[in-house]
């Protein structure tokens, strides 16, 4: 008895201690900077005014900005559809010539993304452009800035978002019950009933996860918009350049709110249509997927030019960057190639000179940390939110989810206005001017990401496993890291991967966050994508993003690239 | 198997670490006193090198951190606090007297403070004037000439033969921009108008915006005067020289009748450094005549100090002589400017 | 009415079935029986049009079928783990194959809800998630599924092999009984040789891609053509070459000690009323009694041999461990290779 209240007591002062240091990381990170900074922002001459609201309504431009947002967002969501699908079935599902080398394609997107990736497409198809010149040579009324506008940033921003939404797709298509195709065809299903009545009914929840987060991503575009966008502008440009006058701020963040009261919304949706569990797989042996023979030659010849032509689509900036990473600046400016354009000399510098380096070590200490500090804590989060399933930790989760309602922006603003002045909250301890500073702000942007993807992960485990464990005499703390664990593990590895990845060249929160000595590659590659930057510094941009796809891709590799190995 | 490659992990990681942790050491280890962070908006082109360069030789140890004028602001007062900076040097006075306002700067007289132009610098002393800059509108040359040229801002947008031909900003950030705009929008003083702007003043710079072609991230604004895309736009004085012979084209300068904007870039010490002596010492010896008289050699620009200016490369003194000095209320501009950027994000551009 | 002629099936350099022959009679309920790994599952598949075999035919009424689509071949399949697509309810799982058929909606309707009564699916059933029905009514479904379609052939792999012993029991009997009231052709693919003996019309014994027998049930069990099929199936005693000698010298029968011979225990008698009835009759003791409930297994030495045998529990047998029996069997009873 004796025994068994002391368990229950240690027990107890450990929740509390947890609940203590949580309750204060939330506040401290998650919720008391933004409110802060909204009160701050409102309430700057002591009473609240409508009058940032009047002045956004009243504004065309802010109106059209946000409904070109919108616009983009819908737009996005389709065509994001439409290229992955296609992508995941030539992927997963039908049997195309060369597909092995042909996925190394679509997946290019993910070793590249952001700011460097609409560079490297405004590099080829922008008014000096390889691909541009291409044309203008045999249309030579053509407009040379053909690639900007709406159109544009659609292009760009369908074929970075395709990646990612291939690679959660294809996994759950490949879920599903190959017996469940063969038995559709044997009731004379053609390829065609099969994909639109036996497999996407399975993909249809992630699919609308995915779309959800298409929506969300499409609204907070930036990089695409500010680069390549033209007369075509979204909302959030509006907010860099409100954020970045002190008197404008209010307009940046009541922007912001429209922005996280859209995404909040889609959210509930998703949140709601996720919980109604549409369906559970009855198979309990589940043979895998075989590659489908398209049987129609004419559609097999069609979708084999489709899939070769998406492949050049996006391997090209990819292989042109790497071309001219290699050449002086002068080829970059004009995108014309000759036999003397090739130097290794932008190389040379990056590999030798400590200001050129220094921002690619900086950015890769700390996407590391982030990576590692975000799934670290999630995982421990996600097993806490799934193990004690009661208010507080669904209060916790929906407070994890506020850095998805808020543009990065204004998560930095609201750390820089709370904590560039001593507040009891940190302890008296002034933050802007730290190390430390950004490395928070790359954890919280992460957050909910990593949390969804973790949670669906340990919520698919089979619960006798862990009670097998416990039976077995294992402790809590045993059954997570023996059990529980590497079940996760693949899961949680590509969580750091593309964590890491995606916080490698980071831009919003760099600007305003990070050590003035430390910058990290983001800011170093947005100003050499300048106009006033000089030309050299163009050239080493497109050496950091080289350098940036090998990292990625080897990341990707150990993460991914081994897990396939293992599993065949 | 899977643990080796997590060890190769932990184990690259770690070598960064520390190979980043034995430079910080380094940094910091050199001349405690001398060793200095300046915080500018000009150190493009060439004049960061030069400065650190120079000023090592007097055994300062100087640490550049280069961001735009608004940007470079916003930080100082984001770090006010926790300042990293004990220098900025370089924004306009617009900026200085906003950092003023916020508290950011700390008074003290350089020895020079006497020798530069009567009332370019702070009255009260928090900060000092090193040099002038004309915010201009230049031309192609090779397309117009003093004759065919627009002859002051306001005909870019009345004739119609210059419509689109001239780059207006995107990104309204930057001083020079802002400037430009200020120097516009000034003629239209009005008590009773928004923002102290009449609502002719508000259509003006309206057409401004609606007849020029919006400057890209893509290419720079002068590989687009000299291919013609749009031979006119703005510039700062001082940048004019290098880009000529970067770019190989000769700009022509709009000299209007009602004059030019003219900018003062200033130097002041940042409230709250550790190293105060050596950030004053610092001001001391770049604000001198014979620094300054270097600087305006070495880059073009047109000194305060009235020594120093004597030494101004002769292209650059027959710029400024040839202009005239338009006459702008600061202290008004600087107290709408931001107002007025805003109205033009939302409503105009 | 199914003909596999000369068959042969190759993955890559791996051949799954050599040399397959085999006739199936309309009607009829064919067990393809065999461990696992042996190409059962592959031979099905060929049937159905899965797979495209390297070398020979396949006929169906006397049509050969190798290069006709699975669709067009009206046979009906029941998948291991009956593949029930799981977004569709039971209505809409049946109702599949007739839509994709461009059925009417009534004509559909008419039909879902006749074959369900038929497999005895009710009402409420119908339109229930599937993951929310039993193993049990999961099969029907997917008998029912298949059957909609009117198919000339039913095949079944393995159906049953993922359920609890009882009910894969009780549903064997359901299976039979809904095969002979539509008496339509089946095969049927197992591992179980229980399950083979007691459901099939006609059986083939599978091994390494080899039919090693085909025929009766009885048949196989009675008469194992090859040592495989006669370990494969059923329990046996090997009885050693100097058990056998012995009884060749001891009772006069004419049988060569050097080859492999077995005996199954049901074949063994200790019953003996009329000693000259039986060919061999030899004493041995009981050294273990292995208690089943209905029956047991007793075990009897007889010098170095043990010979084991089943002996119903009706008091009739009830001997202790040790005490000595007669026990006799006949020479046509011993399998031989
Ligand atoms: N698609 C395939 N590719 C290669 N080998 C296969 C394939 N399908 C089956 N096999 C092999 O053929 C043999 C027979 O398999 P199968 O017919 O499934 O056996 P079972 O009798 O258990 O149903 C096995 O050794 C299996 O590994
Ligand atoms: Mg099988």
């Amino acid at each position: 008895m004796q025994i068994q209240n002391k368990y229950k007591l240690k027990n107890k002062l450990y929740i509390f201690a947890i609940g203590i240091v949580l309750s204060w990381a939330c506040i401290a990170f998650l919720i008391y900077p933004n409110i802060n900074l909204l009160i701050t922002t409102f309430f700057q001459d002591g009473g609240f005014t409508l009058e940032p609201f009047e002045k956004l309504m009243s504004s065309e431009r802010a109106m059209r900005s946000l409904w070109n947002s919108f616009i983009l967002a819908v737009a996005l969501v389709i065509t994001v559809n439409l290229v992955g699908l296609f992508l995941v079935f030539i992927m997963g599902y039908f049997e195309i010539k060369g597909m092995k080398f042909l996925r190394f394609g679509y997946y290019s997107t993910l070793i590249y993304g952001g700011i460097v990736l609409v560079a490297g497409y405004q590099f080829i198809y922008g008014d000096v452009g390889i691909i541009t010149n291409l044309l203008l040579s045999i249309f030579p009324n053509m407009n040379p800035n053909w690639f900007e506008g709406f159109w544009a940033v659609l292009f760009v921003m369908t074929f970075s978002s395709t990646s990612n939404y291939v690679i959660f797709l294809l996994n759950a298509l490949l879920k599903v019950d190959y017996q469940t195709i063969e038995a559709a065809r044997n009731m004379g299903a053609t390829n065609f009933q099969i994909i639109r009545k036996v497999i996407l009914p399975v993909l249809k929840p992630t699919i609308f996860a995915l779309t959800i987060l298409q929506f969300i991503g499409g609204l907070g575009a930036f990089a695409a918009p500010q680069i390549v966008g033209g007369e075509f502008k979204t909302i959030t440009p509006m907010i860099l350049t409100f954020s970045g006058i002190v008197s404008s701020r209010d307009l940046a963040a009541l922007l912001a709110i429209f922005l996280g009261l859209a995404s909040m919304i889609l959210l509930a949706i998703m949140t709601k249509v996720e919980s109604k569990g549409n369906y559970m797989s009855v198979s309990k042996v589940k043979t895998n997927l075989v590659k489908q023979q398209i049987n129609n030659r004419f559609a097999n010849i069609i979708v084999h030019m489709m899939a070769y032509v998406l492949f050049v689509l996006y391997t090209l900036p990819v292989v042109l960057i790497f071309l001219f990473s290699f050449t002086d600046s002068k080829a970059i400016t004009t995108g014309k190639l000759t036999w003397d354009s090739f130097t290794l000399e932008n190389y040379m510098t990056v590999f030798t000179d400590a200001s050129a380096y220094q921002p690619f070590l900086v950015s890769i200490i700390y996407s590391a940390l982030t990576a590692v500090i975000v799934v670290g804590l999630i995982l421990y989060i996600a097993r806490l939110i799934q193990k004690y399933n009661n208010k507080w930790t669904a209060m916790l989760e929906y407070i994890l989810h506020i850095p998805w309602m808020l543009p990065s922006v204004l998560l930095a603003m609201g750390l820089i206005i709370t904590y560039s002045v001593p507040n009891t909250m940190m302890f008296h301890k002034v933050l802007t001017g730290t190390l430390g500073i950004l490395l928070i702000g790359y954890i919280i942007v992460q957050l909910p990401f990593v949390l969804r993807m973790l949670k669906a992960s340990f919520y698919s485990i089979d619960t006798s496993l862990e009670e097998a464990a416990k039976n077995l005499g294992a402790s809590n703390l045993r059954t997570f890291f023996k059990v529980l664990l590497p079940i996760i593990l693949p899961s949680a590895l590509a969580l750091v991967a593309l964590t890491f990845n995606s916080t490698l060249d980071e831009y919003n929160l760099s600007m305003f966050l990070s050590h003035p000595f430390y910058q990290p590659l983001g800011i170093t590659i947005q100003n050499s994508t300048s106009p006033e930057s000089l030309q050299d510094t163009r050239a080493l941009t497109f050496v950091y993003t080289v350098l940036l796809m090998v990292i990625s891709s080897i990341v990707l590799y150990l993460v991914y690239g081994r897990g396939t190995k293992a599993g065949k | 198997m899977k643990k080796s490659w997590l060890l190769i992990v932990v184990l690259v990681f770690s070598l960064v670490l520390t190979a980043c942790g034995g430079k910080q050491e380094s940094s910091q280890g050199a001349g405690k006193d001398k060793s200095l962070v300046v915080y500018t908006n000009s150190a493009s082109d060439g004049r960061g090198d030069w400065l650190k360069e120079k000023a090592a030789e007097q055994g300062f140890d100087i640490k550049i951190v280069e961001a735009g004028g608004g940007d470079i602001r916003n930080k100082l007062i984001a770090e006010k606090a926790n300042p990293i900076a004990d220098v900025v040097y370089g924004l306009n006075e617009m900026n200085y007297i906003a950092l003023k306002n916020e508290d950011v700067l700390e008074p003290f007289t350089p020895v020079w403070a006497n020798e530069v132009e009567e009332g370019t610098s702070d009255s009260e002393g928090y900060y000092h004037s090193l040099v002038k800059q004309a915010i201009l509108l230049i031309y192609n040359s090779d397309l117009y000439t003093q004759e065919t040229t627009a002859s002051d801002w306001p005909e870019l947008w009345e004739n119609k033969a210059f419509h689109g031909l001239y780059e207006v900003p995107t990104n309204l950030g930057g001083d020079t921009t802002r400037t430009v705009i200020a120097s516009i929008l000034v003629r239209y003083q009005d008590p009773n108008g928004k923002l102290g702007i009449s609502d002719k003043g508000w259509k003006e710079i309206k057409k401004f915006f609606d007849n020029g072609t919006p400057a890209t991230e893509a290419t720079p604004f002068y590989a687009n005067l000299a291919n013609g895309t749009t031979p006119f736009g703005q510039m700062f004085s001082s940048g004019i020289q290098q880009r000529e012979q970067e770019y190989g084209v000769k700009a022509g300068i709009v000299s209007p009748e009602i004059g030019v904007p003219y900018v003062t870039e200033q130097i002041a010490v940042v409230k709250g450094t550790k190293k105060k002596e050596g950030a004053e010492e610092f001001i001391n010896w770049f604000g001198s005549a014979k620094v300054q008289a270097e600087w305006a050699k070495a880059f073009n620009s047109m000194p305060t100090n009235l020594e120093a200016a004597k030494s101004a490369n002769p292209e650059v003194k027959t710029l400024h002589e040839s202009v005239k000095k338009q006459d702008m209320d600061w202290e008004f501009i600087t107290e709408n400017i931001d107002a007025w950027i805003e109205k033009i994000t939302l409503e105009i551009q | 009415m199914i003909e596999f002629k000369n068959i042969q099936i190759k993955f890559d350099d791996f051949t799954a079935i050599h040399n397959l022959n085999l006739e199936i009679k309309e009607g009829e309920f064919f067990t393809l029986l065999g461990p696992s790994g042996c190409g059962k599952t592959t031979t099905l598949r060929s049937l159905v049009g899965f797979i495209k075999p390297t070398n020979g035919d396949i006929l169906v009424n006397g049509e050969r079928i190798n290069d006709i689509p699975v669709e067009r071949r009206e046979i009906g399949m029941v998948f291991q783990s009956y593949a029930l697509f799981p977004t569709m309810n039971v209505y809409e799982n049946i109702a599949f194959g007739l839509q994709v058929k461009k059925y009417k909606k009534d004509e559909v309707d008419k039909q879902v809800r006749e074959i369900a009564s038929k497999v005895d699916l009710n009402e409420e059933q119908l339109f229930k998630k599937v993951s929310d029905l039993s193993g049990g009514q999961q099969q029907r479904v997917a008998i029912a599924r298949a059957l909609v379609l009117k198919p000339k052939i039913l095949v079944l792999d393995e159906p049953l092999s993922n359920l609890d012993a009882k009910l894969r029991k009780q549903l064997r009997v359901e299976l039979k009984k809904l095969q002979s009231q539509f008496g339509i052709t089946s095969i049927y693919v197992t591992h179980d040789q229980e399950e083979a003996l007691t459901m099939s019309d006609r059986i083939a014994v599978f091994n390494k891609g080899n039919i090693e027998q085909v025929g009766t049930p009885k048949e196989i069990f009675d008469q194992s053509k090859t040592e495989f099929v006669c370990n494969f199936i059923g329990d046996n005693n090997f009885l050693q070459p100097s058990f056998l000698q012995r009884i060749k010298n001891e009772c006069n029968v004419a049988i060569d000690p050097t080859t492999t011979a077995y005996i199954r225990p049901g074949k063994v008698t200790t019953k003996v009323l009329d000693a000259t009835q039986y060919d061999v009759v030899v004493e041995g003791e009981i050294v273990e009694k292995e208690y089943h409930g209905i029956s047991s297994k007793v075990t009897y030495e007889i010098g170095n041999q043990r010979i084991a045998n089943m002996e119903m529990e009706d008091h009739s047998n009830d001997y202790e461990v040790g005490s000595r029996k007669k026990i006799a069997f006949q020479i046509a009873d011993i399998l031989t290779y």
